[in-house]
Protein backbone atom coordinates (compact mmCIF):
# COMPACT_ATOMS: atom_id res chain seq x y z
CA UNK A 1 0.00 0.00 0.00
CA UNK A 2 1.42 3.39 -1.00
CA UNK A 3 1.31 6.58 0.98
CA UNK A 4 -1.93 8.56 0.61
CA UNK A 5 -0.47 11.59 -1.09
CA UNK A 6 1.45 9.82 -3.81
CA UNK A 7 0.04 10.23 -7.29
CA UNK A 8 0.04 7.79 -10.18
CA UNK A 9 -0.54 8.47 -13.88
CA UNK A 10 -3.18 6.70 -15.95
CA UNK A 11 -3.22 7.05 -19.72
CA UNK A 12 -6.50 6.69 -21.66
CA UNK A 13 -6.94 5.31 -25.18
CA UNK A 14 -6.77 8.90 -26.47
CA UNK A 15 -3.39 9.24 -24.72
CA UNK A 16 -4.81 11.71 -22.22
CA UNK A 17 -2.99 11.58 -18.88
CA UNK A 18 -4.93 11.44 -15.61
CA UNK A 19 -3.16 11.99 -12.32
CA UNK A 20 -4.85 10.16 -9.45
CA UNK A 21 -4.10 9.62 -5.78
CA UNK A 22 -2.40 6.25 -5.65
CA UNK A 23 -4.44 5.15 -2.64
CA UNK A 24 -7.69 5.66 -4.54
CA UNK A 25 -6.77 3.28 -7.36
CA UNK A 26 -4.86 0.79 -5.21
CA UNK A 27 -7.89 0.31 -2.96
CA UNK A 28 -10.28 -0.38 -5.81
CA UNK A 29 -8.44 -1.84 -8.77
CA UNK A 30 -6.89 -5.29 -8.31
CA UNK A 31 -4.73 -4.78 -11.41
CA UNK A 32 -3.27 -1.45 -10.28
CA UNK A 33 -2.77 -2.74 -6.75
CA UNK A 34 -0.73 -5.64 -8.18
CA UNK A 35 1.34 -3.28 -10.33
CA UNK A 36 2.23 -1.07 -7.38
CA UNK A 37 2.90 -4.01 -5.08
CA UNK A 38 5.24 -5.85 -7.41
CA UNK A 39 7.20 -2.62 -8.00
CA UNK A 40 6.62 -2.49 -11.75
CA UNK A 41 5.37 1.10 -11.46
CA UNK A 42 8.03 3.81 -11.56
CA UNK A 43 6.77 7.00 -9.87
CA UNK A 44 9.13 9.21 -11.90
CA UNK A 45 8.33 7.95 -15.37
CA UNK A 46 5.53 5.37 -15.53
CA UNK A 47 2.13 6.02 -17.02
CA UNK A 48 -0.25 3.08 -16.85
CA UNK A 49 -1.57 2.60 -20.40
CA UNK A 50 -5.27 1.77 -20.52
CA UNK A 51 -5.67 1.31 -24.26
CA UNK A 52 -9.21 -0.01 -24.09
CA UNK A 53 -10.57 2.73 -21.81
CA UNK A 54 -11.48 6.09 -23.34
CA UNK A 55 -11.05 9.38 -21.47
CA UNK A 56 -14.74 9.86 -20.73
CA UNK A 57 -15.02 6.39 -19.18
CA UNK A 58 -11.72 6.67 -17.34
CA UNK A 59 -12.84 9.94 -15.78
CA UNK A 60 -16.04 8.23 -14.58
CA UNK A 61 -14.09 5.30 -13.17
CA UNK A 62 -11.74 7.64 -11.29
CA UNK A 63 -14.75 9.58 -9.96
CA UNK A 64 -16.23 6.34 -8.66
CA UNK A 65 -13.04 5.18 -6.96
CA UNK A 66 -12.34 8.63 -5.49
CA UNK A 67 -15.82 8.99 -4.06
CA UNK A 68 -15.86 5.52 -2.57
CA UNK A 69 -12.40 5.98 -1.03
CA UNK A 70 -13.35 9.22 0.72
CA UNK A 71 -16.94 8.31 1.61
CA UNK A 72 -16.63 4.70 2.67
CA UNK A 73 -17.87 5.64 6.13
CA UNK A 74 -21.07 7.21 4.82
CA UNK A 75 -24.28 5.37 5.52
CA UNK A 76 -25.36 2.73 3.05
CA UNK A 77 -28.40 4.62 1.80
CA UNK A 78 -26.38 7.70 0.82
CA UNK A 79 -23.83 5.56 -0.97
CA UNK A 80 -26.51 3.70 -2.88
CA UNK A 81 -28.17 6.95 -3.88
CA UNK A 82 -24.82 8.25 -5.13
CA UNK A 83 -24.22 5.00 -7.06
CA UNK A 84 -27.61 5.17 -8.74
CA UNK A 85 -26.92 8.77 -9.78
CA UNK A 86 -23.46 7.74 -10.96
CA UNK A 87 -24.88 5.05 -13.26
CA UNK A 88 -27.36 7.47 -14.77
CA UNK A 89 -25.71 7.08 -18.17
CA UNK A 90 -26.80 5.95 -21.62
CA UNK A 91 -26.40 2.39 -22.87
CA UNK A 92 -23.00 3.02 -24.46
CA UNK A 93 -21.77 4.60 -21.27
CA UNK A 94 -22.93 1.63 -19.22
CA UNK A 95 -21.28 -0.80 -21.61
CA UNK A 96 -17.99 1.14 -21.56
CA UNK A 97 -18.04 1.28 -17.76
CA UNK A 98 -18.67 -2.46 -17.57
CA UNK A 99 -15.70 -3.20 -19.82
CA UNK A 100 -13.45 -0.76 -17.96
CA UNK A 101 -14.41 -2.10 -14.53
CA UNK A 102 -13.78 -5.62 -15.78
CA UNK A 103 -10.40 -4.67 -17.27
CA UNK A 104 -9.24 -2.86 -14.13
CA UNK A 105 -10.90 -5.45 -11.86
CA UNK A 106 -12.84 -2.98 -9.78
CA UNK A 107 -15.03 -5.47 -7.96
CA UNK A 108 -17.57 -3.20 -6.27
CA UNK A 109 -18.15 -1.21 -9.45
CA UNK A 110 -18.52 -4.44 -11.46
CA UNK A 111 -21.02 -5.73 -8.96
CA UNK A 112 -22.99 -2.49 -9.13
CA UNK A 113 -23.16 -2.69 -12.93
CA UNK A 114 -24.14 -6.37 -12.86
CA UNK A 115 -26.98 -5.59 -10.48
CA UNK A 116 -28.12 -2.68 -12.63
CA UNK A 117 -28.24 -4.79 -15.79
CA UNK A 118 -29.91 -7.60 -13.86
CA UNK A 119 -32.67 -5.19 -12.89
CA UNK A 120 -33.01 -4.12 -16.53
CA UNK A 121 -33.66 -7.68 -17.74
CA UNK A 122 -35.46 -9.21 -14.75
CA UNK A 123 -39.00 -10.28 -15.59
CA UNK A 124 -38.69 -9.30 -19.25
CA UNK A 125 -39.59 -11.42 -22.26
CA UNK A 126 -36.91 -12.98 -24.47
CA UNK A 127 -37.39 -10.60 -27.40
CA UNK A 128 -36.93 -7.63 -25.12
CA UNK A 129 -33.92 -9.09 -23.28
CA UNK A 130 -32.23 -9.84 -26.60
CA UNK A 131 -32.69 -6.19 -27.49
CA UNK A 132 -31.42 -4.98 -24.11
CA UNK A 133 -28.35 -7.24 -24.14
CA UNK A 134 -27.88 -6.60 -27.86
CA UNK A 135 -27.93 -10.29 -28.75
CA UNK A 136 -28.22 -10.21 -32.54
CA UNK A 137 -27.21 -13.74 -33.37
CA UNK A 138 -29.00 -16.13 -31.04
CA UNK A 139 -27.64 -19.19 -32.88
CA UNK A 140 -30.96 -21.02 -33.30
CA UNK A 141 -32.02 -22.04 -36.81
CA UNK A 142 -35.34 -20.47 -37.92
CA UNK A 143 -36.98 -23.89 -37.42
CA UNK A 144 -35.58 -24.28 -33.88
CA UNK A 145 -36.61 -20.72 -33.03
CA UNK A 146 -40.14 -21.37 -34.26
CA UNK A 147 -40.29 -24.61 -32.29
CA UNK A 148 -39.13 -22.83 -29.10
CA UNK A 149 -41.71 -20.11 -29.57
CA UNK A 150 -44.42 -22.73 -29.98
CA UNK A 151 -43.29 -24.69 -26.96
CA UNK A 152 -42.80 -21.73 -24.61
CA UNK A 153 -45.02 -18.92 -25.93
CA UNK A 154 -44.97 -17.19 -22.51
CA UNK A 155 -41.17 -16.77 -22.73
CA UNK A 156 -41.37 -14.54 -25.82
CA UNK B 1 -37.74 -1.79 3.85
CA UNK B 2 -37.11 1.93 3.50
CA UNK B 3 -33.79 1.27 1.84
CA UNK B 4 -35.43 -1.15 -0.57
CA UNK B 5 -37.97 1.35 -1.75
CA UNK B 6 -35.39 4.10 -2.21
CA UNK B 7 -33.26 1.70 -4.16
CA UNK B 8 -36.04 0.60 -6.45
CA UNK B 9 -37.02 4.19 -7.03
CA UNK B 10 -33.58 5.19 -8.13
CA UNK B 11 -33.13 2.18 -10.34
CA UNK B 12 -36.49 2.76 -11.97
CA UNK B 13 -35.51 6.35 -12.67
CA UNK B 14 -32.20 5.26 -14.11
CA UNK B 15 -33.85 2.60 -16.23
CA UNK B 16 -36.04 5.07 -18.06
CA UNK B 17 -33.00 6.82 -19.37
CA UNK B 18 -31.16 3.83 -20.76
CA UNK B 19 -33.79 1.41 -21.86
CA UNK B 20 -31.38 -0.76 -23.77
CA UNK B 21 -27.80 -1.37 -24.77
CA UNK B 22 -28.92 -1.99 -28.32
CA UNK B 23 -27.34 1.13 -29.74
CA UNK B 24 -23.94 -0.20 -28.93
CA UNK B 25 -22.24 -2.21 -31.61
CA UNK B 26 -20.84 -4.71 -29.13
CA UNK B 27 -22.49 -7.50 -27.27
CA UNK B 28 -21.61 -8.06 -23.60
CA UNK B 29 -18.93 -10.79 -23.45
CA UNK B 30 -20.29 -14.16 -22.44
CA UNK B 31 -18.38 -14.51 -19.16
CA UNK B 32 -19.70 -11.16 -17.93
CA UNK B 33 -23.23 -11.93 -19.11
CA UNK B 34 -23.18 -15.19 -17.14
CA UNK B 35 -22.24 -13.29 -14.00
CA UNK B 36 -25.34 -11.14 -14.49
CA UNK B 37 -27.51 -14.22 -15.09
CA UNK B 38 -26.21 -15.80 -11.90
CA UNK B 39 -27.92 -13.01 -9.97
CA UNK B 40 -31.36 -13.75 -11.40
CA UNK B 41 -34.02 -15.75 -9.58
CA UNK B 42 -33.71 -19.45 -10.41
CA UNK B 43 -37.29 -19.58 -11.66
CA UNK B 44 -36.47 -17.32 -14.59
CA UNK B 45 -33.32 -19.16 -15.65
CA UNK B 46 -35.10 -21.54 -17.97
CA UNK B 47 -36.36 -18.56 -19.96
CA UNK B 48 -32.88 -17.03 -20.06
CA UNK B 49 -31.41 -20.27 -21.37
CA UNK B 50 -33.29 -19.63 -24.67
CA UNK B 51 -31.65 -16.23 -25.29
CA UNK B 52 -28.79 -17.55 -27.39
CA UNK B 53 -28.43 -21.21 -28.17
CA UNK B 54 -25.12 -21.40 -26.32
CA UNK B 55 -26.94 -20.87 -23.00
CA UNK B 56 -29.31 -23.82 -23.46
CA UNK B 57 -27.40 -26.06 -21.09
CA UNK B 58 -26.69 -23.32 -18.59
CA UNK B 59 -28.12 -25.26 -15.68
CA UNK B 60 -25.82 -28.19 -16.42
CA UNK B 61 -22.74 -25.98 -16.78
CA UNK B 62 -20.45 -26.62 -13.83
CA UNK B 63 -18.91 -23.11 -13.75
CA UNK B 64 -22.29 -21.47 -13.92
CA UNK B 65 -23.65 -23.73 -11.19
CA UNK B 66 -20.83 -22.85 -8.82
CA UNK B 67 -21.20 -19.15 -9.65
CA UNK B 68 -24.90 -19.40 -8.92
CA UNK B 69 -24.31 -21.30 -5.71
CA UNK B 70 -21.81 -18.66 -4.50
CA UNK B 71 -24.40 -15.95 -5.09
CA UNK B 72 -27.03 -17.94 -3.25
CA UNK B 73 -24.76 -18.45 -0.26
CA UNK B 74 -24.07 -14.72 0.00
CA UNK B 75 -27.77 -14.00 0.30
CA UNK B 76 -29.39 -14.30 3.69
CA UNK B 77 -30.83 -17.56 4.89
CA UNK B 78 -34.36 -16.22 5.20
CA UNK B 79 -34.60 -16.14 1.41
CA UNK B 80 -34.28 -19.89 1.16
CA UNK B 81 -37.23 -22.21 1.36
CA UNK B 82 -37.74 -25.67 2.76
CA UNK B 83 -39.37 -28.76 1.35
CA UNK B 84 -41.38 -30.79 3.79
CA UNK B 85 -42.52 -34.22 2.77
CA UNK B 86 -45.27 -35.84 4.79
CA UNK B 87 -46.24 -39.42 4.37
CA UNK B 88 -49.53 -40.58 5.87
CA UNK B 89 -49.55 -44.31 6.37
CA UNK B 90 -52.88 -45.93 6.85
CA UNK B 91 -53.45 -49.49 7.85
CA UNK B 92 -56.08 -51.75 6.41
CA UNK B 93 -56.70 -53.17 3.00
CA UNK B 94 -56.97 -51.09 -0.17
CA UNK B 95 -55.94 -47.92 1.56
CA UNK B 96 -53.35 -45.91 -0.35
CA UNK B 97 -50.67 -44.02 1.51
CA UNK B 98 -51.08 -40.28 1.15
CA UNK B 99 -48.13 -38.13 0.14
CA UNK B 100 -47.93 -34.41 0.65
CA UNK B 101 -45.00 -32.25 -0.29
CA UNK B 102 -45.11 -28.75 1.12
CA UNK B 103 -42.99 -25.76 0.24
CA UNK B 104 -42.23 -23.66 3.32
CA UNK B 105 -40.94 -20.12 2.88
CA UNK B 106 -40.76 -16.84 4.74
CA UNK B 107 -38.70 -15.62 7.67
CA UNK B 108 -40.21 -18.16 10.04
CA UNK B 109 -41.30 -20.57 7.31
CA UNK B 110 -44.84 -19.37 7.92
CA UNK B 111 -45.95 -19.65 4.30
CA UNK B 112 -46.89 -23.18 3.39
CA UNK B 113 -47.93 -24.30 -0.05
CA UNK B 114 -48.86 -27.86 -1.01
CA UNK B 115 -47.01 -28.75 -4.20
CA UNK B 116 -48.88 -30.52 -6.94
CA UNK B 117 -46.51 -33.11 -8.36
CA UNK B 118 -46.44 -33.65 -12.12
CA UNK B 119 -48.28 -36.62 -13.53
CA UNK B 120 -46.10 -39.66 -14.20
CA UNK B 121 -48.59 -41.65 -16.18
CA UNK B 122 -51.87 -40.62 -17.70
CA UNK B 123 -54.86 -41.31 -15.44
CA UNK B 124 -52.45 -42.48 -12.76
CA UNK B 125 -51.46 -39.18 -11.19
CA UNK B 126 -48.24 -38.21 -9.46
CA UNK B 127 -47.60 -41.55 -7.74
CA UNK B 128 -45.70 -41.90 -4.48
CA UNK B 129 -42.78 -39.90 -3.20
CA UNK B 130 -39.53 -41.80 -2.53
CA UNK B 131 -37.45 -38.98 -1.11
CA UNK B 132 -36.74 -35.23 -1.32
CA UNK B 133 -33.05 -34.35 -1.64
CA UNK B 134 -31.63 -30.83 -2.13
CA UNK B 135 -34.97 -29.59 -3.37
CA UNK B 136 -35.39 -32.42 -5.86
CA UNK B 137 -38.33 -34.75 -5.42
CA UNK B 138 -38.14 -38.35 -6.57
CA UNK B 139 -41.46 -40.08 -7.10
CA UNK B 140 -42.72 -43.18 -8.85
CA UNK B 141 -45.84 -44.86 -10.11
CA UNK B 142 -46.61 -48.44 -11.07
CA UNK B 143 -49.36 -48.38 -13.67
CA UNK B 144 -48.42 -51.85 -14.87
CA UNK B 145 -45.66 -54.30 -14.04
CA UNK B 146 -43.13 -51.63 -14.98
CA UNK B 147 -42.33 -48.83 -12.62
CA UNK B 148 -42.09 -45.23 -13.79
CA UNK B 149 -39.71 -43.00 -11.85
CA UNK B 150 -39.64 -39.23 -12.11
CA UNK B 151 -37.43 -36.47 -10.72
CA UNK B 152 -38.96 -33.05 -10.23
CA UNK B 153 -37.32 -29.77 -9.33
CA UNK B 154 -40.22 -27.51 -8.30
CA UNK B 155 -38.05 -24.36 -8.25
CA UNK B 156 -37.41 -24.44 -11.97
CA UNK B 157 -40.39 -26.71 -12.71
CA UNK B 158 -38.31 -29.24 -14.55
CA UNK B 159 -39.51 -32.81 -14.61
CA UNK B 160 -37.60 -35.79 -15.90
CA UNK B 161 -38.66 -39.39 -16.30
CA UNK B 162 -35.86 -41.86 -15.70
CA UNK B 163 -35.45 -44.26 -18.64
CA UNK B 164 -36.72 -47.69 -17.72
CA UNK B 165 -35.76 -51.12 -18.94
CA UNK B 166 -32.37 -51.59 -17.37
CA UNK B 167 -33.26 -55.17 -16.53
CA UNK B 168 -34.77 -57.91 -18.64
CA UNK B 169 -37.16 -60.73 -18.07
CA UNK B 170 -35.71 -64.17 -17.31
CA UNK B 171 -37.51 -67.29 -18.52
CA UNK B 172 -39.74 -68.86 -15.88
CA UNK B 173 -39.14 -65.98 -13.46
CA UNK B 174 -41.40 -63.13 -12.51
CA UNK B 175 -39.63 -59.80 -12.47
CA UNK B 176 -40.53 -57.18 -9.91
CA UNK B 177 -38.79 -53.80 -9.60
CA UNK B 178 -38.82 -51.82 -6.38
CA UNK B 179 -37.62 -48.27 -5.93
CA UNK B 180 -35.22 -48.50 -3.04
CA UNK B 181 -33.92 -44.98 -2.53
CA UNK B 182 -32.85 -41.65 -3.93
CA UNK B 183 -29.81 -39.59 -2.99
CA UNK B 184 -27.02 -37.22 -3.99
CA UNK B 185 -23.68 -38.69 -5.09
CA UNK B 186 -21.15 -36.02 -4.13
CA UNK B 187 -18.25 -37.77 -5.87
CA UNK B 188 -19.88 -37.55 -9.28
CA UNK B 189 -22.00 -34.46 -8.46
CA UNK B 190 -25.11 -36.26 -9.60
CA UNK B 191 -28.30 -37.78 -8.24
CA UNK B 192 -28.92 -41.49 -8.14
CA UNK B 193 -31.96 -43.69 -7.80
CA UNK B 194 -31.44 -47.19 -6.45
CA UNK B 195 -33.78 -49.82 -7.78
CA UNK B 196 -33.99 -53.33 -6.49
CA UNK B 197 -35.00 -56.05 -8.93
CA UNK B 198 -36.59 -59.25 -7.64
CA UNK B 199 -36.95 -62.41 -9.71
CA UNK B 200 -39.41 -64.85 -8.25
CA UNK B 201 -39.66 -68.39 -9.55
CA UNK B 202 -43.02 -69.43 -11.01
CA UNK B 203 -43.11 -72.80 -9.29
CA UNK B 204 -41.36 -72.44 -6.00
CA UNK B 205 -42.58 -68.89 -5.38
CA UNK B 206 -39.35 -67.96 -3.64
CA UNK B 207 -38.12 -64.41 -4.01
CA UNK B 208 -34.45 -63.83 -4.48
CA UNK B 209 -33.07 -60.38 -5.10
CA UNK B 210 -30.32 -60.17 -7.70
Amino acid sequence: MGSPLKKIMLCSSEKEIFSVEEQVMVQHSVIINNMIEDGSYNYEESKIPLDCVDSKTLKKVIDYCTYHTHHHNDNQEDLEAWDAQFLNVDSNGLYDLLMAANYLEIRNLLDLIYRTIKNMIKGKKIDEIRRILNIKDHGFTPEEEEQNRKEYPHFY
Amino acid sequence: MIRDSINTGFFAETLNIYTSMANHSNQIPNDLALKILAKLPIKSLKRFSYLPKSWLNLLENFDFKSLYYENLKSKTARLSSLLLWRLFCQSGENVRNKNNVHLLSGERYENMVILVLPTLFESYGPGEVVECVNGIICHYARPSREVIIGLWNPKIDEHKIIPSGITEDEPSFDRHVRVHGFGYDHVNDDYKVIQCVYYSHYYLDESSPI
